[in-house]
């Protein structure tokens, strides 16, 4: 019966692989210099890409109307004909229960109040209070779609794997999962753009692999063991 | 890292570089064979490369990057399963004759080990390479891996048992046949 030491010294006395040349040693230099130039590329055609710039432009018209139809509307409201032209407050009609506050805030000097008016930034909690992830946060039965099973394994099926499993357009909305996936994005870093959650296996062992990214066909996954220990990134 | 997160990718091809020797060391600590550490050094790099965007500035760049190094190491064994050495290899590596004893003996030591650590959990496998292949010390490897000392220490205690039993297996302890 082998005891802890053997096992030790099995290890410790691993042959080891000569010391690289210099000739080597500068090629991997090259390498890693030529690896990174084709990735900046890359990356850079991705920025100039025109979906991109259609995506940017059509942020900035969308930012604009929303400028001009907010000061339309504090205007029709009267807001700028108050005596104190420093203060002015936006009624938020979608807001329940905030509407008084909104009104009293007129002719008040606070920080929060005495504001030029500006479109309002996405509110990111729902009338219940439960976080959202911006517009494209996906409801209950939604997300439901979003947690599979396949049972497959990401060591030997991965290919079959990314095809079967259904995975979100939008970031799927940590609250309306449950609490211990929610929990495991969180520490995996990617609550913010988690797309997708399926059960599988990893080299026999039960897992889950979390898929993520900012669109469906750049999804990374990670593999976690549970509770959420991370085995792999892929 | 902060350059580059900030879009200067020379910083981060500066970075691999200066990673380099500490990469290569552990490639041949693991891969005897030199040809294998050699593009083990460079899957090392190549993870570093593609996961720095997600580093998050908890920990040092090099102990970071030692722990994807070390799951290179251990993805890269297991995704050998199929395609190059198994159990049943070694004794077509024992049976050879134009190999010397002494280089049989620790081909055959490598191989085991490798194959062992491929069959048990990866944490613990991570655990021991640190620890045993690295000569970490088991709270240099909680701070790499990101866990409590104490959980480095059973992990390791997990894994030598389980790694005892694989070699049992397979025949290959002091006692039971001539090698280690």
């Amino acid at each position: 019966m082998a005891n802890n030491d053997e096992i030790e010294n099995l290890f410790r006395n691993l042959p080891k692989s000569p010391e690289f040349s210099e000739l080597e040693r500068k090629r991997q230099e090259k390498l890693i210099r030529s690896y990174v130039a084709d990735m900046e590329k890359e990356e850079g055609l991705k920025t100039n890409s025109p979906l991109k710039r259609f995506q940017s432009q059509f942020s900035l018209a969308a930012g604009f109307i929303v400028l001009v139809a907010g000061v339309s509307f504090a205007s029709s409201q009267g807001i700028f004909d108050s005596k104190d032209d420093l203060v002015i407050s936006m009624p938020t009609p979608e807001q329940p229960g905030s509407g008084s506050e909104a009104t009293e805030g007129v002719g008040q000097e606070n920080s929060e109040t005495s504001q030029t008016p500006k479109p309002k930034k996405p509110d990111n909690k729902n009338p219940e209070g439960v976080e959202e992830f911006e517009s494209g946060a996906t409801n209950q039965s939604d997300i439901d779609k979003f947690i599979n099973n396949t049972g497959l394994d990401y060591l030997s099926d991965i290919q079959k794997a990314k095809q079967l499993v259904k995975i979100s357009s939008s970031p799927l909305s940590i609250s309306e999962l449950p609490q211990a996936y929610g929990k495991c994005a969180i520490e995996l870093g990617i609550n913010k753009e988690l797309l997708g959650i399926d059960k599988g296996k990893y080299d026999g062992t039960s897992v889950l692999a979390f898929y993520y990214g900012s669109s469906k066909n750049t999804a990374s996954i990670w593999i976690v063991e549970k509770p959420c220990v991370k085995l792999e990134k892929l | 890292m902060d350059r580059y997160q900030h879009g200067d990718f020379d910083a981060l091809a500066e970075l691999a570089i200066t990673l380099l020797p500490k990469l290569e060391m552990m490639a041949r600590r693991r891969f005897s064979d030199q040809s294998l550490a050699i593009e083990a050094t460079q899957e090392f790099w190549i993870k570093i490369i593609k996961n720095a965007k997600s580093f998050k500035h908890d920990s040092k760049v090099q102990t970071w990057a030692i722990q994807i190094v070390n799951n290179a190491y251990l993805d890269l064994i297991r995704k050998e399963r199929r395609s190059k050495i198994e159990f049943d290899e070694l004794s077509a590596v024992e049976n050879n004759s134009k190999f010397s004893s002494e280089f049989s003996e620790d081909s055959v030591n490598e191989i085991t080990i490798r194959s062992a650590l491929r069959s048990i959990p990866k944490d613990q496998a991570a655990a021991l390479t640190l620890v045993l292949m690295d000569q970490f010390s088991v709270e240099e490897a909680a701070t790499i891996l990101g866990v409590p000392a104490g959980t480095v220490k059973s992990r390791i205690s997990r894994g030598k048992d389980a790694l005892r039993v694989k070699l049992e297996e397979k025949n290959r302890l002091p006692g039971n046949q001539k090698h280690v």
